[in-house]
C-alpha cells in the first residue's frame, strides 16, 4: 500500500471519528436544552437588556436617549448607592452567619434530641419559611410598633428603659431589626437542608472514630464538617445571593428609611425605576447588583470550593 | 481515570465539571429568585402592596377589575355629551382605591354612563400606593386605560404629561367650553405648557380636570386643647395665626399636659410635606418658592431663608413638640393618636374624617366641626416676612382629576373617553361627593352645594378667597426632589442638619430639572 493510500485512509478514519465526536457533542449539548429554554429568555437576554438600558436615560422605553456611562457616574458621585451597598453587606453578613451557622447548630441539636421530638421541632422551625414574605414583614412591623408592639411590651416587663425602642425608627438599629426578621423566617430552611446532610453521613465514620477514642467535638470537627462542605457551600451561596437581593422586608417595613438607613440596592432600583421613572439609573443599579452577586459567588466558590473535603475527614 | 461511555475519561471529567458549574450557576440564580429561601431576597412585586392611602381617604390595597353591564350593538351610535359615540367600543378606566362607599358611588357613575350610552366601561382599581407606582407601568403598555385618575401638579400629573401619557384637552377643543368654565380653577393643577412639568401654571395647555380641591389645614383636638387650658374658639377657622403664636400653643400643650403637640407619622416622610411646605413658601414667598422648585432663577434650597424655615421644624423636634416615635409610625398611625386624644394638632386633608371613623371613640371625641370635637385652622404665617402670607393656603385648586390617555387616541376612542370624562364631571355627582363624602368642590359656583358640615363649607370658602393656593411638596416638587425631601427630611428627627437635608433636595432638584429642560 502506498504512503498516499495510507494517509488517505487515516484522513477518512479521522473524518469519521470527528463526525462521530461532533454528533456526540451535539447530543450532549442537547441535554442542556431544557435549562437553556428557561435560562436564555429569562436570564441571559434580560441581563443583557438591563446592561443596554443602563446606558440610556429616559422614563420609558419609547423615549430613551443614549448617555453612555453617565448613569453609573451619577450613582457613584452620589452617596445613596454606597449606603445601599453597605446596608446590603450588613444584612448579608448578619443573615448569612445566623441562618447558615445557626441552622447548623439547630440541626445538630435536633439530631441529638429525642426521636419523638425531632419531627415536631423540624415542623416548628420550617413553619415561618412557609409563610409569605410580605406577610411576615407586616407581622413583624406590628411586633416592632413602638407603642403597641409585642416586643416593646414584653421588654417593658424587664425594664421601662426598653419600653420605647424604635426598632424601625432608629437609623442605628433598623438594619439589625430587619436581619432578625430575615433570620426568623429562613432559618428553618437552612436547618432542614443541614439535617438532610447530617442524615447522609455514613454512621461507620462515627463508629470508627469512637473506636479510636475521638470526642464528640473531634467527630464534629473532623467528620461532620468536612463531609457537610458541599451542602454548606450551597447554603452559603443561596444565603449570599438571596440576602443581596433583599427587598420585601425593607419595602414592607421601612421603604428604605429612616433617612436611607435601611436603603438597599433593590429598593433603590425600585424607587429610581418606578417612582422617579429614571429607567437608566435603575438599570445601572441592577447591573451593579448583578456584578456584586457574581463577584461574591465566584470568590466564595474559588476560596471554599464545591467538593467535600475528604482529606480533612477522618 | 478509566474510560467511560463517552470516551476519553479526562475529557468526560472536564465536561462534568463544566456541567456542574453551569448547573450550579443556574440553580443559584433560580434559588436567588425564590422568596424566603435566600434570606428573604424576594422579588420586586412582593413589596408593592403598601399601606392604605395618604391622600384619598381610606384606600385599600386591592386590585380588582369590575365590568359594568354590556349594552349596545356593533355599529350603533349614540349622541351623548355633544358627541356621536360608537356603542361597540369598550372603555378602560383606572383609579386608586377609595373607601368602600365612595368606590361604590364611583362605580355607579360608570354604570350610569353605560346605561346612557350602551358603552361598556371596564374599571381597574388598586390601592393608592400601588397606583402611584403602577399607573406608569399600565400606561406604557397596550393595556393602558382610556381614562385614568391622577393627582395634580408637577410632582404627579406633570411626570405623566411629560411621558406622553395624556392628551391635551382644552386647547385641542376636546373638552367642551361649558364644562371647562364650570369647573375652574381646577384646571390649574393640570396646566403645563408644551407638556413640560417645569412650565406648570404656564401656557394654555391643560391635560386633565377634576371636581374637588385639596386643602391641608391644621386640625386641632378640642379635648386636648381644653386640657391644656386653651380655648378652641381662639383658633377655630383662623387664617392669621402666626408661627410664634402657634409655637406658644405647642409649648402650652406639652407643658400643661402629658399629650404631644403635633402628631405626625413620618415612617415614609409623608408628613414632612404637610408641615414643611408652608414653612418654606411662607418664609421665602410664593413667587420665589416656585422659582426655586423649577430652578428658574438663582434661588436655591440651600439659601439661608430656606435653612431658617426648615429649622423651625427641627426646633419643634428638639423641644419635643412632635411625637418621639414619628419615624416609626405611618401617617395614619400618627393621625390615630390625634383621634385618640393623645396629641393636639395634625395636618391632613378634609378626608381626615375617614380616619376619625377608624380611630376615634365618639364618646371620647365628637366629630368634625364647631359642634364637634375637632376643627381646623389654617397654617400659620410669618408676619415679619410676608404679611400676605395669611392669605396663602396649602392645598390645590384641583385635588386630583382625570386624564385621557394617548392610548385612547390610538384606539380611536377619544370621543367616547371624553364623553366618559365629562359624564364624570357632572354637578349631580359633585353634589353627592360634597354632601356625602365631605369633598371640597372645585367649582365656579361652589356655594351652591350642600356641604357635609360647616368646616368643609368654610374650607371651601377660604380656598376660594385665598390669594394663592400652593401644593405641598409631593405634588409641587419634581419626583426626584420630592423623594429626596421625604427621605432626607427624616434625618431632621435623627440628628441630621437642616443644611444636609436641603443640599440633598437642591441636588435632586437640579438633576430633575435637567431631565425636563428643553
Amino acid at each position: 500500500m502506498s504512503t498516499r493510500n495510507i494517509l488517505q485512509r487515516i484522513r477518512e478514519r479521522r473524518s469519521v471519528r470527528q463526525q462521530g465526536n461532533l454528533f456526540k457533542q451535539l447530543r450532549e449539548l442537547s441535554y442542556l436544552f431544557p435549562l437553556s429554554a428557561f435560562y436564555l429568555p429569562f436570564m441571559v437576554i434580560p441581563s443583557v437588556g438591563l446592561f443596554v438600558i443602563s446606558l440610556f436615560s429616559g422614563s420609558r422605553l419609547g423615549n430613551l436617549q443614549f448617555v453612555g456611562f453617565q448613569n453609573y457616574i451619577s450613582l457613584v458621585n452620589g452617596e445613596i448607592l454606597f449606603q445601599a451597598i453597605k446596608h446590603n453587606l450588613i444584612y448579608t453578613a448578619g443573615n448569612t452567619i445566623l441562618t447558615v451557622g445557626g441552622g447548623l447548630v439547630i440541626a445538630v441539636g435536633i439530631q441529638a434530641s429525642y426521636k419523638r421530638l425531632r419531627k415536631y421541632l423540624r415542623f416548628v422551625y420550617m413553619l415561618p419559611f412557609a409563610m409569605m414574605t410580605v406577610g411576615v414583614a407586616f407581622i413583624w412591623r406590628f411586633m416592632y410598633h413602638p407603642r403597641v408592639g409585642a416586643l416593646n411590651i414584653l421588654l417593658s416587663e424587664i425594664s421601662q428603659d426598653f419600653s420605647d425602642i424604635l426598632w424601625l425608627g432608629n437609623g442605628d438599629i433598623v438594619m439589625y431589626s430587619i436581619i432578625i426578621v430575615g433570620v426568623w423566617q429562613s432559618i428553618g430552611f437552612y436547618t432542614t437542608i443541614w439535617m438532610v446532610g447530617l442524615l447522609n453521613i455514613d454512621e461507620t465514620y462515627y463508629e470508627a472514630a469512637k473506636l479510636d477514642g475521638a470526642s464528640k467535638y473531634a467527630q464534629f470537627r473532623h467528620i461532620t464538617l468536612p463531609l457537610l462542605k458541599p451542602i454548606g457551600v450551597f447554603l452559603l451561596l443561596v444565603s449570599l445571593i438571596g440576602s443581596l437581593k433583599l427587598f420585601a422586608y425593607v419595602w414592607a417595613m421601612t421603604q428604605g428609611g429612616p433617612a436611607y438607613n435601611s436603603e438597599v440596592l433593590v429598593t433603590l432600583m425600585f424607587k429610581l425605576g418606578f417612582k422617579q421613572t429614571n429607567m437608566g439609573q435603575a438599570a445601572a443599579v441592577g447591573v451593579i447588583l448583578f456584578l456584586l452577586i457574581l463577584a461574591i459567588t465566584l470568590v466564595t466558590t474559588r476560596v471554599i470550593g464545591l467538593d467535600a473535603d475528604y482529606d480533612s475527614a477522618g | 481515570m478509566p474510560e467511560d461511555q463517552l470516551g476519553n475519561g479526562e475529557l468526560s471529567e472536564q465536561r462534568r465539571k463544566f456541567l456542574l458549574a453551569l448547573g450550579a450557576t443556574g440553580a443559584s440564580a433560580m434559588a436567588g429568585c425564590a422568596s424566603g429561601g435566600g434570606g428573604g431576597g424576594g422579588g420586586g412585586g412582593e413589596g408593592g402592596g403598601g399601606e392604605t392611602d395618604e391622600d384619598n381617604g381610606n384606600g385599600e390595597s386591592t386590585d380588582s377589575s369590575d365590568t359594568t353591564e354590556d349594552s349596545g350593538s356593533s355599529g350603533d351610535t349614540v349622541e351623548y355629551m355633544g358627541r356621536t359615540l360608537d356603542t361597540s367600543v369598550t372603555l378602560q378606566f383606572m383609579q386608586p382605591g377609595a373607601a368602600d362607599e365612595e368606590w361604590e358611588f364611583q362605580k355607579s357613575i360608570m354604570e350610569d354612563f353605560t346605561e346612557e350610552t350602551g358603552i361598556e366601561v371596564k374599571v381597574t382599581r388598586m390601592g393608592t400606593e400601588d397606583y402611584k407606582v403602577q399607573a406608569g407601568n399600565y400606561l406604557g403598555t397596550s393595556n393602558a386605560p382610556d381614562m385614568y385618575y391622577m393627582w395634580p401638579g408637577p410632582g404627579r400629573a406633570g411626570e405623566f404629561v411629560a411621558s406622553g401619557y395624556s392628551q391635551e384637552i382644552k386647547k385641542s377643543g376636546l373638552l367642551r367650553d361649558e364644562v371647562w368654565s364650570r369647573l375652574q380653577p381646577a384646571g390649574v393643577g393640570f396646566q403645563f405648557e408644551n407638556a413640560n412639568p417645569l412650565k406648570w401654571r404656564q401656557g394654555d395647555q391643560y391635560y386633565g380636570l377634576g371636581v374637588s380641591s385639596y386643602a391641608f389645614p391644621i386640625w386641632f383636638n378640642e379635648v386636648v386643647l381644653e386640657e391644656a387650658g386653651i380655648n378652641p374658639d381662639d383658633l377655630r377657622h383662623r387664617k392669621d395665626v402666626t408661627y410664634e403664636e402657634f409655637e406658644g400653643y405647642l409649648e402650652q400643650v406639652t407643658t400643661q399636659t402629658d399629650k404631644a403637640g403635633i402628631a405626625m407619622g413620618n415612617r415614609r416622610g409623608g408628613k414632612l410635606a404637610y408641615w414643611g411646605s408652608p414653612l418654606m413658601y411662607k418664609s421665602v414667598g410664593v413667587e420665589r418658592h416656585l422659582e426655586t422648585v423649577f430652578q428658574r432663577g438663582d434661588s436655591k434650597f440651600t439659601d439661608d431663608e430656606y435653612v431658617e424655615a426648615l429649622s423651625t421644624l427641627k426646633d419643634w423636634w428638639d423641644k419635643e413638640y412632635i411625637i418621639p416615635d414619628t419615624l416609626a409610625l405611618s401617617e395614619h398611625e400618627g393621625n390615630g393618636l390625634f383621634f385618640q386624644n393623645q396629641a393636639a394638632f395634625i395636618s391632613d386633608g378634609w378626608w381626615a374624617s375617614g380616619e376619625y371613623d377608624s380611630y376615634a371613640d365618639p364618646e371620647q371625641l365628637a366629630g368634625m366641626g364647631e359642634e364637634g370635637g375637632w376643627d381646623f385652622m389654617w397654617m400659620p404665617y410669618f408676619p415679619d416676612k410676608f404679611e400676605e402670607g395669611k392669605t396663602w393656603r396649602t392645598g390645590s385648586p384641583a385635588s386630583g382629576g382625570w386624564m385621557v390617555s394617548e392610548t385612547a387616541e390610538e384606539r380611536g376612542q377619544t370621543a367616547e373617553a371624553m364623553a366618559l370624562f365629562e359624564h364624570n364631571l357632572q354637578d349631580k355627582y359633585t353634589s353627592t361627593r360634597v354632601k356625602e363624602f365631605g369633598d371640597v368642590p372645585a367649582h365656579t359656583d361652589a356655594e351652591k352645594f350642600e356641604f357635609a358640615n360647616d368646616s368643609t363649607a368654610q374650607i371651601a370658602a377660604d380656598l376660594g378667597s385665598a390669594a394663592e393656593v400652593i401644593p405641598k411638596t409631593d405634588l409641587l416638587f419634581l419626583p426626584e426632589a420630592s423623594d429626596a425631601y421625604y427621605q432626607n427630611g427624616q434625618g431632621l428627627f435623627s440628628g441630621d442638619s437642616v443644611e444636609t437635608v436641603l443640599e440633598a433636595v437642591q441636588t435632586a432638584t437640579e438633576e430633575a430639572v435637567a431631565k425636563y429642560e428643553d
